[in-house]
């Protein structure tokens, strides 16, 4: 199963929350792994930094030439492999789509966002229609979402007028992300229950979309 | 009815482990795609005054049109966001009037 984190904005989460996914498989027993393809590599150093005792989540950097063929090597390896996306327009980001079971795009509540977000949905159309099968699921992520706030809310109804989906667990903004990582640690292993409680929840509806799959 | 939560968000628990659906990439089909994707991108990082050339074949000829793929600076993309959303006019409309200008002044 190849799951592709991946957005034309940098900054949105795309990291944090491969890595989280990652560990979420991990503890539940999945062999999984992490195909960096983002240019700052960090799931490289956040791999790295994992204590030995927890549930091994490797990363491997790969590079766009051989990204197509590494990506069918590791799933072969391994039951889960998430693609770390890197914020681009190039052809590492097309590949990095048509080689996905499923594309998962975090998202912030700004219109930076959502205007990065036209030009990603038009890729994401075009890859659609090369694709023979014509499918490549794809969901959004609200990632430091406040539902309180009314552009936030706006923003959301936004969202729900493209034709990709918006899952329903969301992502506040939370100090526990960031701390959490620099220990080489998802937040389900973390603690901050909420973090923890919220990360499982996006988790779980993640999971029970891609057994339908 | 009390407003105090009891807790039902902490009984979360990972969902069990299930089989998952397995299917290996084509990578020469994905290559392929990716090929006819971006056959008509412009390689190198172009600011917008220095792709008149694609542009001007989708102007041109009324009924043809031809697509690129333009990687534009982070800066002078939120800018050109900024002007499209004040005008009210779409990024493709604003970027061919721009180069329109330029080229047939």
């Amino acid at each position: 199963m190849i799951i592709s984190v991946t957005s034309l904005k940098g900054g949105v989460g795309k990291s944090t929350i491969t890595q989280n996914l990652a560990v979420c498989f991990a503890q539940s027993g999945y062999k999984v792994c992490i195909a960096d393809a983002d240019t700052n590599q960090s799931a490289l150093r956040w791999s790295s930094l994992r204590d030995a005792d927890l549930p091994p989540v490797p990363a491997f950097g790969t590079p766009e030439k051989t990204l197509s063929s590494n990506i069918k090597q590791l799933n072969s390896d391994y039951e889960i492999v998430l693609i770390d996306g890197t914020p681009s327009l190039d052809r590492v980001t097309s590949r990095i789509i048509l080689l996905a079971d499923i594309v998962l795009v975090p998202i912030l509540p700004s219109g930076l966002d959502i205007w990065a977000t036209e030009q990603f949905l038009e890729r994401l159309a075009d890859a659609r229609a090369q694709k023979e099968s014509g499918e490549i699921p794809a969901y959004f992520i609200l990632n430091q979402f406040q539902s309180n706030f009314n552009l936030n809310k706006e923003f959301k109804e936004v969202l729900n007028e493209t034709d990709i989906p918006v899952l329903e667990s969301m992502l506040r903004p939370r100090v526990a992300y960031r701390e959490a990582v620099i220990k080489g640690l998802g937040v389900y292993e973390f603690k901050d229950e909420k973090a923890k409680s919220e990360f499982i929840e996006l988790y779980n509806e993640i999971l029970g979309i891609i057994t339908k799959a | 009815m009390s407003d105090k939560k009891l807790g039902l968000k902490d009984t979360l628990r990972l969902a069990p482990k299930i089989a998952l659906p397995k299917k290996e990439p084509n990578v020469e089909a994905t290559d392929r795609m990716v090929q006819k994707l971006h056959a008509e991108e412009v390689v190198e990082p172009v600011v917008v005054a220095q792709v008149v050339q694609p542009i001007i074949e989708e102007v041109q000829p009324i009924n043809e049109s031809r697509r690129i793929t333009l990687d534009v600076p982070l800066d002078l993309y939120k800018q050109m966001k900024r002007r499209v959303f004040d005008d009210g006019v779409t990024l493709k409309k604003y970027i061919l009037e721009l180069v329109n200008q330029d080229l047939n002044p």
